[in-house]
């Protein structure tokens, strides 16, 4: 928790000093009492004390380490991605199966009629709120768009 | 004219196409990326062939619905519907981990429907009077409004003030990108087109919220599938539910308030409400682990906020947020022009939308607490079918919002750095918050300074914007000196048992 905390605070820091930084390139409006930098610059300096006070604080933090379980996640994000990446090209209803099946690969789902049902039914029931009752498009891909 | 209205209202088709709207609006709400707004645009097409009384309460009935059904999965799969139950997820969900989901949801139900309705009467009674009032908000007051609300981050930050001011200050600074209101100079966009608006806060919301949960669950997935939710069969009890109606009482009172001043919606009111909730409460602390208190507060505000918003509509023709525009549209496709004269003109037909109204929130009531069943039987499936399930519609709800694909990696990226938030202590409430309220906020406070060229002392010299003020930095300190008071008095009695 503690050396998360310290990354954090820099990560804030430097945060703080980029959005400051940019400020100072925007334009002041004539007439105007504040232009479009008042508010982000005001912000960030706030953001840059914040960052300063969650320093001093993670002294104060334990040191203890978290559960590391964080893989099983990781690699759902990972999969996430290429998800999207498969909506962008393939389309929402050829993919969604796809990585439905993945998702339950990778769970160690064991009853066989799931990887059946659970992908068909998601996407068709999709399909059917989203297109057919509201008309809201659902994205195509590249390939067919 | 009243029995006219009666006999307008309760006729066969009417009602069944009050309860048809009521329903999809409960399915819509549920629905993380299909808001209330959407629901009711993408039907308003349907109104065009109807009787005037009969489309407008379908719309109606599906707005009331929609902000309703919001908190059903807020509180089941800890991602809010609608942004107006982004509120209800802090103690909905928790409760309902405890095994509550069924005295979770009836708490929202009756909230729900007494703040909707008890706001209806409000509507009728008091909608010249307070209609004027609130025609007297201008910038500072409206800045005010904002800062007040945005003061509530400190009491919603849970274990460390420091992360949940720098979670809710990011969101502002998030809510800065795009084009400056003021005075269209494009900020932080980076050159990409899909920034000139600034970013979307349903996309961060959904991935905050349900991708980052989702993301959560698969640590534990593999190994404890078995370890289910047991479910409480137990229900609302007479007692517990007389302890809540006061906070249903001042949130109703409140987000009526909230909902006639326009732009402050649904989303405002609940944060508001729930914290003035904790704030009244006895028991504070309980407030983030499942509180019934703090899953009415937001619900009943909420709710409250539609016959609110509807004041200004029907007195003065003006919408306060998105969906009474929508509305305000459906009632010009029919003729009317809301406004003074509607009331003298075709007073048949405010009526009947008056009690047409009443009849929308009884029908949440009835439609919801015999939905509930069906509802938390959410929490049976197994996590290993929902999670994947979760996933998915975070995509295409995030998408459907405006058909745009840039919106599914914004929730994406939420959803990535909402899980290390989560892990690390930082709270994600304030950064909705703070999306919600940053324009409101900013674009405001520079307005009032052109108003007054510059002095700061419009904020001061107005009471409603100075009382407003007064209350957000006490709202803002009073944690902080709550936790050093107890660090004191802690330190104290550490070096008097030395």
């Amino acid at each position: 928790m503690k050396t998360a905390e310290q990354i954090a605070s820099f990560i804030v820091m430097i945060l703080a000093v980029a959005v400051y930084a940019m400020t100072l390139q925007f334009p002041s409006l004539e007439g105007f009492e504040t232009g479009p930098a008042f508010f982000p610059k005001m912000l960030s300096i706030v953001f840059f004390i914040l960052g300063v006070l969650l320093f001093l604080q993670s002294f104060r933090s334990s040191n203890d380490k978290l559960p590391e379980k964080m893989r099983d996640a990781l690699i759902i994000m990972v999969l996430m991605l290429v998800y999207l990446y498969l909506v962008t090209l393939l389309g929402f209803n050829i993919s969604t199966p796809i990585i439905l099946v993945i998702f339950l690969a990778f769970l160690k789902v064991r009853t066989w009629y799931s990887y059946i049902a659970l992908p068909i039914g998601v996407t068709f029931f999709v399909y059917l709120i989203f297109q057919v009752f509201l008309g809201v498009p659902i994205p195509e891909g590249a390939m067919f768009g | 004219m009243l029995l006219q209205a009666f006999f307008d209202v309760f006729q066969f088709n009417v009602i069944g196409i009050l309860i048809l709207g009521v329903i999809s609006g409960i399915a819509i709400g549920s629905l993380p990326g299909l808001t209330a707004t959407m629901g009711v645009a993408l039907l308003l097409p349907l109104t065009f062939g109807m009787s005037a009384v009969t489309g407008v309460l379908l719309l109606i009935g599906i707005y009331f619905g929609a902000i309703y059904g919001g908190s059903i999965s807020a509180i089941l799969i800890n991602t809010p519907g609608t942004p107006s139950a982004a509120a209800t997820t802090m103690d909905g969900y928790p409760l309902a981990q405890q095994g509550h989901a069924k005295k979770a949801l009836m708490v929202s139900t009756i909230s729900s429907g007494v703040g909707g309705t008890i706001s209806v009467f409000f509507l009728i009674f008091f909608a010249p009077i307070l209609a004027d009032w609130a025609l007297e908000f201008s910038a500072a007051e409206s800045f005010a409004l904002a800062i007040f609300g945005l003061s509530i981050i400190t009491s919603i930050a849970g274990e460390s003030m420091v992360k949940g001011l720098i979670t809710g200050v990011a969101g502002l600074l998030i809510a800065t990108m795009g084009l400056d209101p003021v005075s269209g100079f494009p900020r932080f966009t980076f050159g990409e087109v899909n920034l000139m608006n600034g970013l979307n806060f349903i996309p961060v919301m959904i991935g905050l919220f349900a991708a980052s949960e989702a993301f959560k669950s698969m640590e534990s997935i593999n190994f404890q599938d078995k370890v289910k939710v047991t479910l409480n069969k137990a229900g609302l009890k007479w007692p517990e539910f007389k302890r809540i109606i006061p906070t249903i009482l001042r949130s109703t009172g409140l987000g009526t308030f909230i909902g006639m001043i326009p732009a402050a919606g649904g989303d405002v009111a609940s944060f508001v409400s729930y914290n003035e909730a904790k704030r009244f409460s006895k028991k504070p602390e309980e407030f983030g682990k499942g509180a019934l208190e703090g899953i009415s507060a937001p619900e009943a505000a909420n709710n409250a906020t539609t016959g609110g918003a509807m004041i200004p509509l029907l007195t003065l023709g003006i919408p306060g947020d998105a969906v009474t525009a929508v509305l305000l549209g459906a009632f010009l496709v029919q003729g009317l022009q809301p406004g003074p004269l509607l009331f003298q003109n075709h007073g048949e037909v405010v009526y009947a939308l008056f009690i047409g109204m009443i009849l929308a929130n009884l029908l949440i009531i009835i439609c919801g607490l015999s939905g509930i069943r069906l509802f938390v039987k959410v929490l049976d499936v197994p996590k290993k079918y929902l999670t994947p399930t979760i996933l998915v519609l975070c995509v295409i709800g995030s998408y459907a919002l405006n058909n745009n694909f840039f919106d599914v990696w914004v929730m994406m990226i939420s959803g990535i750095v909402g899980y290390f938030m989560q892990r690390y202590g930082f709270p994600a409430s304030p950064v909705i918050l703070a999306l919600i309220l940053g324009p409101m906020a900013e674009s405001n406070l520079r307005r009032a300074l052109v108003m007054s060229e510059g002095s700061y002392s419009i904020f001061f010299t107005r009471p409603i914007a100075c009382t407003l003020i007064i209350l957000a930095i006490l709202t803002l300190f009073t944690p902080l000196f709550r936790y050093l008071w107890n660090n004191h008095k802690k330190r104290k009695a550490n070096s008097e048992a030395i």
